[in-house]
Order: C-alpha cells, then sequence, then structure tokens
C-alpha cells in the first residue's frame, strides 16, 4: 500500500532507506530547502504505512515555449521498485505541471545516454529523446546525456520535441540533434 | 565608568571585569534595562544559565525599548537556551509603549523563525503587517493564526478570537488565485467550521488547481467529518486519475459504511496495483469477513515482487503461514519472500540451509552492478538470526555471512550497515569506518545515521575526523529556520510547516549534543584543547532525530544487537553536563559541587565510574576506585574501559595542576594493571582462539575466503589494541 503525499521539510530525515541507494544523489540541505521554497507544489512522497519509500523533486522554468517542468530527481527505495511508483510519481509531476497555476508545455529530464534501462522506462512513461547534451555527465565530462522530453496538454503539436529558434541552449553545453545520436 | 568601557570589556571577553562594572552601574541605576541586559549576557558567556536567565527576566521586566540591546545581549541569550516564551515577551515589551517598527518586527520575526516559535512568528507578522500591509503579509498572518491555534488550548482567549481575526483579514488577501494562497484560506475554514472548509475545497474553483496539498486536505477534512457519501465519490474520482492508498482506503470505509459493497468491487475489477490487492483485503477485514482469500489473491499478483514481505505483514496469522507453506515458488524472490516471513513469523532459522539457498542462486546475480540481489536477504536472516543466540562466536560468524554477501554485491547497504555495528562492538574499529564510508553517508544522513559510527567514539576510538563531520551539519541547523522565512516571504506557505518542524529537530537535536560531548572526550583524550562553552549553551529538551529503523531487522527485535552499551538519551546528556560542571566548578576552586547522578540506566559502568571520580573531586575529597573492567574478551569493552581511564585522569591531572599539587599515584597505577589486561588479551587475539572453529564452520557451509577476513579483522582490532596502548603509556 503506497500513497502519494507532498513532501516537505521533515521528511528529509525520513529518506534513509531510500538515499543510502547506490544510484541516489545526496545533497546538501540547502539543496532540498530551495526546491521546496521555490516549488512548494512539485515535490511528492511515496509512502508505505509510515515509510517514506519514494519521492519526486521537480522544478518548473524557462521562458516563452520552453516554459517547462523538469525532473530533478526521481527515486523509489530498492525494496519497493518494479511496483509502478516511479512512474506514478512522474505522472504525478504531470498533472502539476499541467495544472493551470504550473501550465508547462513539455516536462523533461536529463539521464545517461548509457542507462539504457532507465532511457527505455521514460521511453514507457512517454518521454522522448530530444537532444544528446555532450559530456553533461562524469568527473572529466566523458559521458553524454540524454535530454528527454514529454509534450504536454499546452503542446498539441508537440513543438517541444523539434528542434527551433525558441529551444534554449545553454552556451556551457554542446548539443546534438541528429537521429543518430539520439539512438 | 562608561557604557562604552562596559561593552568594551564584553568585546574584549573580560567578563569578570564587565561584571564588575555591570553590578556597579545597577547598583547605582537599579531600572536601567540596558545594564541588566548586559548582566544577561556576561552570565551567559560565564555559563551560569540559571542567572542569566533571571537577569533577562528582569530586563524584560523593566521594558527593554531599545532594539539594539535586545539584539546584542538579551536575543542571543534566549536563542541559545531555546527560552521561546521569554524572547517573545522581550519584543512583547519592547513593543509595548511603541508600536514595532518594521526593524523589530523583521528581528522579532527573525528570531521566531530560528526557534520555531509560531506565537512569536504570530506576533512579528502582524506587526510587520501593520508597518507594511500586502497580500502576502496578510496570508502570512492567517497562516500562523491558523498553526498558533493547533498548539493552543481550548479556553485560551485567542482560541475563539483567531478565526474571526482570520476571516477579516482574509478579505484583504482577495481574490484568492493561486494554490499556495487557498490553502491558507481553507486553513482559516478550518477554524470557523470543519464543514465550510470541505465545501471551499470541494468547490470546482479550488478542484481546478489539481494541487495535491489541497487534495490530501479535502480527504482528511471529509475523513475527519465522516462524510461517506462524499468520500466515496471523491475517492473514486481520485483514484481514477492516480493509484494513491490513502483513497483506497478511505473507499473501504465509505463503501463498507454506506453499504455499498457491490459497487465498491465492481470499481475495485478495473485496478492491477499492489494498492487494490491491499485495498480488497482491508474490506474483508472491515466486513468481518476471512480476508484469507484476499490475501491468496495478493500473493498471487504480488508475491514475486521485493516488497511482499512488508505488505502482507500487518495481515499475517496462522492460516496465512499455512497457505504460503503451498506455494510453488515461481521466482527466486518469491522463495526468499517466503523465507523472510516464515523467519517473521516462527523467529526460527535453518543458518545452513539459507547458505545454502543463497549459494545455489549465486548464477542470479543481476548483470546490472546498480541491481540488488535479493539472495542477499538470505544472509541477513542467517546473520541476524546468529546475532540474536549465545554463541561465543557469533560476532565472527555474522561477519563472515554478511562480508560473503558484500563481497559479491557490494552496494547492498543493510549488510553494511551491520557490518559497522559488528566491526565496532568487535573492537575493529577500521573495518567499521571503511564500511560507513562506503555507505556514503552524507549531509543530513550524520543526523540520523552518524550514531553509527559516533555513539560512544570517545571513549572507544578516539578519532576527530569521525566526529567533525557530524558537527559541520549542525553548523547548518539555523539555515532551515532562514528558509523558512524565505518560504514565507516567497508565499510557499505549505511548505512552512515542514521547515519549522526539521529546524526544530535539528535545533535540539539529541545527536548533536551527544556528538559534541564525544567530540570534547576525544580532544580530552588526544590531549588537545577543550572547550565547554557549546555544550553548556545548548538547550535542555533534545529531539531523537537518530535512525534505529532503516536496518534490517526482519522481526524487529534485533536493533539492540551489538550496541556498543546502553542506548544514550537525555538521562546521558544531562550527567554529562552535570559532570563538566562539577570538573568546572573545581578548577575555578568551587569545592562545593552539587554530586552528579550516575543512577541514570543510560550509562555504562565506566560511565559511572568515571561521574563517581569526578563527584570525589567536586566534594573536595578525592578518592580513587578501580576502573571496572569486565571480561578478558576482546570487544568494545575494554576500549571503553581504557579511553574512560584516560579522560578521567586528564581531569584529575587537571585539577591537582590547579591545585599546584602532584597527581596521585593511583593513576599510574590503574593504568598499569589496565595495561596488562590488554596485553592479555592482545595475545589472545593475535592466537585468534575463534579462529580455529569459525573457519570449519564457515567451511562446513561452503563459506570461501574466511581465513582472509577473520584475519583481516584480527588485523584491524590489533591497530585498535595499539592505539589503546599508546593512549595509556
Amino acid at each position: 500500500m503506497t500513497s502519494l503525499l507532498p513532501f516537505n521539510a521533515g521528511d528529509l530525515l525520513d529518506c534513509n532507506a531510500i538515499n543510502l541507494d547506490v544510484l541516489t544523489e545526496n545533497y546538501d540541505i540547502s539543496f532540498y530547502l530551495e526546491y521546496m521554497y521555490y516549488w512548494p507544489d512539485l515535490l511528492f512522497k511515496s509512502v508505505s504505512r509510515t515509510r517514506n519509500v519514494g519521492y519526486m523533486i521537480g522544478k518548473s522554468e524557462g521562458a516563452g515555449l520552453e516554459w517547462h517542468s523538469h525532473i530533478t530527481a526521481v527515486t523509489v527505495d530498492m525494496e519497493y521498485r518494479r511496483l509502478g511508483l516511479g512512474r506514478v510519481l512522474v505522472d504525478l509531476l504531470k498533472l502539476a505541471s499541467e495544472a493551470p497555476d504550473q501550465n508547462c508545455y513539455f516536462m523533461d529530464l536529463y539521464v545517461r545516454t548509457s542507462n539504457r534501462i532507465a532511457v527505455d522506462m521514460y521511453k514507457l512513461f512517454g518521454f522522448a529523446p530530444f537532444r544528446r547534451v555532450v559530456g553533461y555527465y562524469g568527473q572529466g565530462r566523458d559521458q553524454d546525456a540524454f535530454d528527454m522530453r514529454m509534450p504536454l496538454k499546452r503542446d498539441p503539436h508537440r513543438k517541444s520535441l523539434i528542434k527551433g529558434p525558441h529551444t534554449y541552449e545553454s552556451s556551457q553545453n554542446r548539443y546534438k540533434y541528429d537521429k543518430k545520436s539520439l539512438s | 565608568m562608561s557604557t562604552k568601557e562596559i561593552i568594551a570589556a564584553i568585546n574584549d571577553r573580560k567578563y569578570p571585569q564587565a561584571r564588575q562594572m555591570i553590578e556597579k552601574q545597577i547598583q547605582a541605576q537599579p531600572k536601567n534595562s540596558g545594564f541588566v541586559s548586559m548582566l544577561c549576557f556576561v552570565e551567559f558567556k560565564q555559563h551560569n544559565r540559571e542567572a542569566a536567565i533571571e537577569a533577562a527576566k528582569s530586563a524584560i521586566a523593566l521594558g527593554i525599548s531599545n532594539v539594539p540591546i535586545l539584539n546584542s545581549f538579551i536575543c542571543p541569550v534566549l536563542s541559545a537556551y531555546g527560552e521561546k516564551a521569554l524572547m517573545n515577551q522581550a519584543f512583547e515589551a519592547a513593543t509595548r509603549r511603541e508600536p514595532a517598527t518594521r526593524q523589530t518586527a523583521e528581528l522579532w520575526s527573525e528570531y521566531g523563525f530560528d526557534l520555531s516559535y509560531t506565537k512569536a512568528i504570530l506576533r512579528a507578522q502582524t506587526a510587520l503587517n501593520k508597518v507594511a500591509s500586502s497580500k502576502e503579509a496578510v496570508l502570512s498572518c492567517c497562516l500562523f493564526m491558523a498553526l498558533e491555534r493547533k498548539a493552543m488550548n481550548p479556553a485560551d482567549p485567542e482560541f475563539k478570537l483567531y478565526p474571526m481575526l482570520a476571516c477579516r483579514l482574509l478579505d484583504k488577501a482577495r481574490p484568492i488565485t493561486a494554490p499556495q494562497h487557498a490553502y491558507v484560506e481553507a486553513l482559516v475554514l478550518e477554524m470557523t467550521s470543519k464543514e465550510k472548509m470541505a465545501e471551499y475545497l470541494l468547490s470546482p474553483a479550488v478542484r481546478a488547481y489539481d494541487s495535491l496539498d489541497l487534495d490530501v486536505m479535502l480527504l482528511n477534512n471529509l475523513l475527519e467529518l465522516e462524510n461517506w457519501s462524499e468520500i466515496f465519490a471523491y475517492a473514486q474520482m481520485q483514484l481514477s486519475q492516480l493509484d494513491s492508498f490513502n483513497y483506497w482506503q478511505a473507499l473501504v470505509k465509505a463503501s463498507v459504511k454506506l453499504g455499498k459493497t457491490e459497487e465498491f468491487k465492481q470499481f475495485a475489477q478495473g485496478f492491477k496495483g499492489h494498492n487494490v490487492c491491499i485495498a480488497n483485503i482491508d474490506f474483508a477485514i472491515e466486513q468481518n469477513m476471512d480476508p484469507l482469500p484476499a490475501v491468496q489473491t495478493f500473493w498471487e499478483k504480488m508475491g514475486t515482487k521485493a516488497s511482499a514481505p512488508q505488505f502482507i505483514e500487518p495481515y499475517l496469522t496462522q492460516s496465512v503461514i499455512d497457505f504460503l507453506s503451498t506455494v510453488s515458488a515461481r521466482s527466486f524472490t518469491e522463495t526468499v519472500n517466503i523465507v523472510k516471513i516464515n523467519y517473521k513469523w516462527t523467529k526460527q532459522a535453518d543458518v545452513a540451509a539459507l547458505v545454502k539457498l543463497y549459494n545455489a542462486n549465486l548464477d542470479q546475480l543481476p548483470a546490472e552492478k546498480t541491481d540488488y540481489f535479493i539472495g542477499d536477504d538470505l544472509l541477513l536472516v542467517a546473520a541476524v538470526h546468529i546475532l540474536g543466540g549465545t554463541d561465543s562466536d557469533r560476532f565472527y560468524k555474522a561477519a563472515l555471512l554478511l562480508e560473503t554477501a558484500q563481497a559479491n554485491d557490494p552496494h547492498q547497504f543493510y549488510v553494511r550497515l551491520w557490518l559497522v555495528r559488528i566491526y565496532r562492538y568487535l573492537g575493529a574499529f577500521e573495518k567499521a569506518k571503511d564500511h560507513f564510508d562506503a555507505l556514503r553517508i552524507r549531509h543530513l544522513q550524520h543526523e540520523s545515521l552518524g550514531f553509527l559510527l559516533t555513539t560512544r567514539a570517545g571513549s572507544l576510538s578516539p578519532n576527530r575526523a569521525i566526529t567533525r563531520h557530524a558537527i559541520d551539519i549542525h553548523s547548518k541547523a539555523n539555515l532551515t529556520g532562514t528558509y523558512a522565512q524565505s518560504a514565507l516571504g516567497k508565499g510557499s506557505f505549505t511548505q512552512i510547516p515542514g521547515m519549522l518542524d526539521l529546524a526544530e529537530k535539528l535545533r535540539l537535536s539529541l545527536s548533536r549534543i551527544l556528538v559534541e560531548f564525544e567530540a570534547l572526550k576525544t580532544e580530552r583524550v588526544l590531549k588537545g584543547t577543550v572547550s565547554l562553552s557549546d555544550v553548556f549553551n545548548r538547550a535542555s529538551e533534545y529531539i531523537d532525530n537518530r535512525d534505529f529503523k532503516t536496518s534490517f531487522d526482519p522481526c524487529g527485535v534485533a536493533s539492540h544487537y551489538c550496541e556498543t552499551g546502553p542506548r544514550q538519551g537525555t538521562e546521558w546528556v544531562e550527567a554529562q553536563i552535570a559532570k563538566e560542571k562539577v570538573y568546572l566548578g573545581v578548577l575555578r576552586g568551587n569545592t562545593t559541587q552539587t554530586p552528579v547522578s550516575s543512577l541514570s540506566s543510560e550509562l555504562t559502568d565506566q560511565e559511572k565510574w568515571n561521574i563517581e571520580v569526578v563527584n570525589s573531586l567536586g566534594r573536595g575529597d578525592f578518592q580513587w576506585l578501580a576502573p571496572p573492567v569486565n571480561g578478558d574478551e576482546l570487544s568494545w569493552e575494554i576500549f571503553h574501559t581504557g579511553y574512560t581511564l584516560c579522560e578521567t585522569c586528564k581531569v584529575v591531572e587537571d585539577v591537582f595542576a590547579k591545585q599546584k599539587t602532584n597527581a596521585p599515584p593511583q593513576l599510574k597505577q590503574a593504568k598499569k594493571e589496565l595495561l596488562e589486561v590488554i596485553s592479555t588479551i592482545q595475545k589472545a587475539v593475535q592466537q585468534q582462539k575463534y579462529a580455529k572453529n569459525v573457519a570449519k564452520w564457515a567451511s562446513s557451509l561452503g563459506i570461501k575466503q574466511a581465513d582472509r577476513v577473520l584475519g583481516s579483522i584480527q588485523q584491524s582490532q590489533l591497530r585498535s589494541l595499539s592505539q589503546l596502548i599508546n593512549a595509556l603509556n
């Protein structure tokens, strides 16, 4: 039995079984608190009885057609995997991103291109690789990321998946959009 | 002498001189709150808690209208001592004659957030709203009225006043156009009528926000009202969007209350996940029916998932166990699940069979290195079972099993959590630290999990690096209050209660003061400079944020295994503070100290002994008692005895040095005698008396590399012993 509830600062002391996982990053306390005060409606947790078993940390950003929500962290306790909790957390962020207060065009996330399991999972959730961000991960910035996107209700023509004049590019990153780079 | 001279003395930390000057001024001008405030600060700096608080009370009674005085001399003291009510009184007194300025109100608010004190924040926000009203300021007042009222006694006159005031204030914040604002409006309505709150939350305008906070609020509100027909409709509507068990729970209750059993069954048929399976079990129980068929269906659908044992736990009965005995496992995960459930029920385990099952399924180790191997749970069950027994070699045997699991599945954190505990128990401190480091415990995790390494660290394995991280995190405790204040300014109202909660938990952290004592003991043993001030400035109430439940503990009885002494709590802290006060008093030449009670069950024999020796120093009739030495086998206790002896000797030497007399000869003698005991233990460790038996046992179970693991434990133990010998010499 898992319930979806808002994730707040008091929960940060009760996430050890989730955060001890090797792939789950532990951030400085200010990181979480900043998300909580900037995007109070975009953080959720999954709870089994009184135990926190997963969480989603999201944010919204961008200008014009690039206004979108972003999955910063989504993670599930190892014992509670393969139940679809990750998908439910993503669905919840989707709902919140489409809500009038956010009204985003799309949702996005970054994932290592080498993490095929995660890439395939996000495809199943409705995300598609939009571009490859060269050297985004790794200490020597030697690992690429996929910027994966899911168009939302506000983008019925799925323009967010097409590179255009509106597409934001950070000067610190190099991007590739060709089909080969996205496979 | 002028005020300037007093302030200069305070700034130069010449507190006794400052006190003399202040006292003269107070004699001349007894009604001058400024000098009394300065006295409060000086008492604080000299660790005289009661006197500082008394001075603060007097200054407040006299009325402090000078905000810089309040900010410089009163607030830091009351904040450090956690004197919330007094702090609020100080500001109320300061604003009694003249309305608060923006500066005063902001300062009031800041200290309110520092102390997570809703009453002070409310007063400050009200004052701020008067100075500069805005939509956010109005909503802030309303939010804190609602939060404050939740903690109020209904007999309090403000209990009736707040709903009315908040409703009136809220009108100034209209129109409400954001979910965060709607949250505040709902809280305000809750104060007047829960029915009105439900009506508001069910209104199309609020539903359109699609806010999880408001959804959860509505469900809880409807449950409180027992509005079953509304719950029945609302829960179904929510479940059609998101599969969340709180709605299933509500739907089950509502269906049974309304007698809509068929409707429930029909609705539930449209769902597949784990939640509906559990809801069906609850539904049977609510109807006083046999839940076994629903449990069977649950198992059929979910028995192969690793979470199945957790989900089924509340429903375990003999008939469920009997059913599981007939299940033919479809996967290795299901086999392991059944083993875990049986162990939970019977508390009996066949260790050899578990290891055999583990070894037979090693081919199922996940290809992806970041995935987990369910077989680890078999060795965890076996290890926990062994630890719960009485076998004298149990710690070594359990370590061997867990090292085997860890070698195959390096990121299995439950295995490492146990290894840290076992190695600390065995005195293999380096190995314990290696596993702790591999867990990558960072930032806030030090608050909840740091105890694994820091418990009695100063008297087990004194090492400055061990306590440093834990102390670092606490320096950020105040940050949480600041963020809560920023969240208020940003209108992120739903996050405020959580931030205040976390700020309070960190401010009154038991972990924090425990670690500070370990740092103090470490410094004393390592002969560094010891500062006691932080310890005395802490509040006197503590919140225990240590996480004992994140552990592999299928029967819920293992959390006390391998503990290095009784679990420390408030009594332990109080005893240590009292002891330090006696020590400090003696150093200052005060020989009439109140003795420290050593009766607490949170103290080890060694700690009780240490307190008795310090008490005798306090009484001025020094008595040396022989330190307790328990047993001649290697465990944490010999280190605890050794380092406690070192610390005690340091305290006694300090006192005798202060009195310009030679240290008593018993100190050297006690160290010499303990070194002889340690030498015997060291020889036994070198001979590894247990190794032959344990290696034979491991070999019979098909566990490889026992010699390597046992050898590394021995090396680590010998290094720990060498360090102890060096400290005693």
